[in-house]
């Protein structure tokens, strides 16, 4: 049994939400059941049905080559946790932060990049349009995918025109959004055949790109 | 005297002579070893790690030169075999001498006293001490010529060695640049005392060390440029020297005698700016009223030393368009140049004549002492300390914001009447079958909405909560005709009039609230049971109705359709590959990108300088330190490895790993730390 599983684990992909002590890590639960369901309904990968949720000091959250994380509020690392991603990130992981505010005056934005920054040692920078995430899967040739809440005009009011990143070499170590996907792509898989085009489409390419860099 | 003393007399002189001769041969040998160690360092150059053995390794060899002689001695100590050695000097004794000092010979005392009377051993038993002493002391002395023979400054560097005494003060012809001593003296705020490398081909230090570098001045003149920029040299006594002053960014030193050449890599290390971090207040807050007091606390630390630190308060007053601000600084304590230290101190509130809506911005700051680009100021996060507004918490102040995320999991009357339209467009198009049976699935979803609508009726008419699951199975109400739970409503609303009710209209409050979902109610079991015939378009107008219906009940009080979404676990065989294909890309995983031109040419470098590393090592070793120069500059990461494999190489050692991880950083092929599993990339 314990073989089985650790087979299971270390061939399939877990989608897995970062659970992190301060703030509302909880805030989108339908995301990991959406992006599971994309990356099965396009991708012949190995996917586990339903993700996992793994405190950020946890050593666990080496075995998962994507972590979501996510919320509203204001993002304080412990010590360990602040550990943990590092290492994460240094060891090949690939850190998918999405503000839930969509709004770069929010407590979100402010504190999560303090928190990262601190954390990797450089503030991010703004990822290029025609880098390969945008290309690996799904062509995004304008880069990020824009939001219904960013058209609609909420949170800080702006299309913001690139997502946030750090690398490590030319590979993406954490990738920051402040689009809001997490409300995007926050809802029951079986809605999606009410949409003309597939808004989670970009997940497939998160999910390809960290699986294959 | 007797026999026996004139014995003793003899056995303290062999004892005197015999350690003065261990003691010589031990310094003979010491001597010898730093004689042949400074001639052949005089020949050789040894390396600092062995001329710094030497002493130790003297000092061993004497005391077990000394310990070797003491024990070749034989047994002085003893009286009868010290009686024996003396018989051996002086045979005329006959024996006598041991025969007196045997306890067996104690009869014939006076006979033996008198023999050993007639002979004078003393004087023969002196000359047969001390006579082997001769042979050390010539060795010693011949060491000790040797050594006084040496130019000046050899010995000491076997006896005192020291870094930057590779170079050799001498005159002649030669090679000024086989050996360089760098010392690098650290600025005068840091604290660190300098230090000297030999033959070092880079050199680490702080941004505005001064570095020196000395070599033998021998043969042609040396000269130096950094960076195309002369470098002047001066001549002291028989060396050269060159100052620089490390710079900000990496920098190479190019020294040239005729056809000799030598680099030195600078590599400039920042002063980082102080750490800090908040403690207290630990997060951000809204006072009712601004009394009391607020404690404040900060940690900090420097990688060098920190000079002073404090609170900074900012307190920002006003709204709309009118800001004032004021900026405080509390609590400011010299650190005296600690590595770490805490702040600590504490606002009174009241004494800041704060009014209701001021905001304080509370951070702690650190400097370090960085007097040459400095000094470097550290900042923690700021935390936030709002003063309430008069009346703030007299009414529910929330922020508005859109419906919780669940109520997208359930499927709206809104969607289905856009799938009707749809399908009605299409009745033209479609066959018979295909048309019925998308109007039972939407009839299908229809119904399910409809019984959840009449959850709620029912839940509010009977007052009791009911479960959307338990309700749909409740075969009393799903029997129910749209008149009979019409008129159940009714009856349970007059039943409600009895009670002391807020009327409003002539109608009770119950039927205010529930008429627009019996309205609801009916129009949807209209529509279902059109849909079911697959009569789509005598099905919109009850839709239609059942839409405002519902609208017109979520005005009145928020009603949502909505519940707890269920925990949603994919059916990953259903929709595996169902996705619409043609807008995937042509591969979903692309090689690794091609590397830019700059890329390109160093790793070009990099390999031309492997391939001489075979027959001319040192130019390859200069090629790749000019490769890590520039990369110092524009990759930094990329420098790190191959500052590695120039160690190995300087070193004379194995470099092959560390080139190999070089050349894998500088094509663009990470390597991880430890392996993540299967998902890891190969290593």
């Amino acid at each position: 049994m314990g073989a089985r599983a650790m087979t299971r684990t270390a061939s399939t992909f877990t989608f897995c939400t970062v659970q992190y002590e301060s703030g509302d890590w909880d805030s989108a639960p339908l995301v990991p059941a959406n992006v599971i369901d994309s990356v099965a309904r396009y991708t012949s990968v190995e996917v586990n049905p339903t993700g996992v949720v793994v405190p950020l000091a946890s050593a666990d959250l080496l075995r998962y080559p994507l972590a979501y994380l996510t919320g509203h509020l204001p993002v304080r690392f412990s010590g360990s946790e602040r550990d943990m991603l590092r290492s994460y990130v240094m060891r090949g992981g690939m850190l998918f932060v999405d503000d839930h505010n969509h709004d770069v005056d929010g407590v979100f934005h402010k504190s999560a990049n303090e928190e990262l920054t601190r954390a990797l040692g450089a503030p991010l920078k703004a990822l290029a349009n025609t880098h390969a995430l945008y290309s690996c899967f799904f062509k995004f040739p304008e880069g990020p995918p824009t939001t219904g809440h960013e058209l609609n005009g909420w949170g800080d009011n702006l299309v913001h025109k690139n997502l946030f990143a750090h690398l490590v070499g030319d590979r993406i170590g954490v990738l920051y959004s402040s689009k809001d996907y997490s409300s995007e792509w926050g809802y029951h898989p079986d809605n999606k055949r009410f949409l003309s085009v597939d808004n989670t489409r970009f997940a497939v390419n998160l999910v390809v790109y960290a699986l294959t860099r | 005297m007797s026999a026996l003393e004139r014995l003793a007399r003899v056995q303290r002189e062999l004892t005197a002579a015999v350690i003065t001769g261990s003691v010589l041969w031990g310094a003979s040998t010491a001597v010898a070893l730093l004689a042949v160690v400074a001639v052949a360092d005089r020949a050789l150059t040894l390396p600092l790690e062995l001329r710094s053995a030497t002493p130790w390794l003297a000092a061993l060899a004497a005391v077990v030169a000394a310990t070797w002689r003491v024990r070749r001695a034989g047994p002085f100590a003893n009286p009868r075999a010290v009686a024996l050695w003396v018989e051996r000097t002086e045979p005329a004794l006959r024996y006598a001498l041991v025969t007196r000092v045997d306890p067996a010979g104690a009869a014939s005392a006076d006979a033996l006293e008198r023999a050993i009377a007639r002979v004078a051993f003393e004087e023969p038993a002196r000359r047969a001490a001390w006579r082997p002493l001769l042979r050390p002391a010539a060795a010693l002395a011949a060491g000790v010529v040797v050594l006084f023979a040496l130019p000046a400054g050899a010995v000491a560097r076997i006896a005192r060695p020291a870094a930057g005494d590779i170079i050799k003060a001498r005159r002649g012809a030669g090679d000024a640049l086989a050996h360089v001593a760098v010392t690098v003296t650290p600025p005068a705020y840091s604290g660190i005392a300098p230090t000297t490398i030999d033959d070092a081909s880079r050199v680490s230090a702080l941004v505005g060390s001064a570095v020196r570098v000395v070599g033998a001045a021998v043969g042609e003149p040396v000269a130096a440029h950094a960076d195309s920029v002369r470098v002047q040299l001066a001549e002291a006594g028989l060396k050269w020297t060159a100052d620089v002053t490390m710079p900000v960014a990496p920098s190479v030193v190019h020294f040239v005698q005729g056809t000799h050449e030598r680099l030195l890599l600078l590599e400039p290390r920042a002063d980082s700016a102080p750490t800090v971090s908040l403690t207290a207040p630990a997060r951000d807050s809204v006072l009712k009223v601004a009394t009391g007091t607020l404690r404040l606390a900060a940690s900090a630390r420097d990688d060098i030393g920190l000079d002073h630190g404090a609170f900074e308060v900012v307190i920002s007053s006003g709204e709309g368009e009118n800001f004032r601000f004021r900026t405080l600084t509390i609590a400011r304590a010299a650190l005296g140049n600690a590595r770490t230290a805490t702040l600590g101190g504490a606002i009174r509130l009241d004494t800041l004549k704060l009014e209701p809506g001021d905001l304080l911005h509370v951070r702690a700051i650190a400097l370090d002492r960085n007097t040459v680009g400095g000094p470097g100021l550290g900042s923690s996060e700021t935390r936030a300390i709002r003063i309430a507004r008069a009346g703030e918490y007299d009414s529910v102040d929330v922020d508005a914001a859109p419906p919780p995320e669940e109520r997208k999991g359930v499927i709206s009357e809104r969607m289905l009447i856009l799938l009707a339209e749809k399908l009605e467009k299409q009745r033209a198009q479609l066959a018979r079958e295909a048309f019925v049976g998308q109007a039972r699935v939407i009839a299908r979803d229809q119904n399910t909405l409809r019984k959840q609508v009449g959850n709620i009726i029912f839940s509010r008419l009977s007052g009791d909560p009911v479960d959307e699951k338990e309700g749909d199975d409740d075969p009393k109400r799903a029997n129910m005709t749209p008149e009979q739970l019409l008129a159940a409503a009714n009856a349970a609303t007059e039943a409600a009039g009895a009670e002391p009710l807020d009327f409003a209209g002539g109608e009770s409050p119950v039927v205010n609230i529930n008429r627009p979902l019996l309205e609801a109610y009916n129009a949807m079991w209209e529509a279902g049971r059109e849909l079911g015939v697959a009569d789509v378009k005598r099905a919109l107008p009850h839709m239609y109705v059942a839409l405002a219906a519902i609208q017109k009940a979520r005005s009145a009080e928020r009603v949502y359709l909505r519940g707890r979404p269920k925990d949603a676990v994919v059916d990953i065989a259903r929709v595996r590959l169902s996705g619409k294909s043609d807008i995937i890309g042509p591969s979903s995983r692309l090689p690794r990108g091609n590397l830019d031109a700059a890329a390109i040419a160093r790793l070009a470098r990099f390999d031309v300088a492997l391939g001489i590393l075979g027959t001319r090592p040192a130019a390859a070793t200069d090629s790749l330190l000019l490769l890590r120069a520039e990369l110092l500059g524009a990759a930094p990461t990329l420098a790190a490895p191959l500052g590695d494999a120039l160690d190995q190489l300087r070193a004379g050692k194995d470099a092959t790993e560390a080139l190999i991880a070089a050349r894998r950083t500088l094509a663009g092929v990470s390597a991880h730390a430890a392996p993540l599993g299967a998902w890891g990339r190969a290593p």
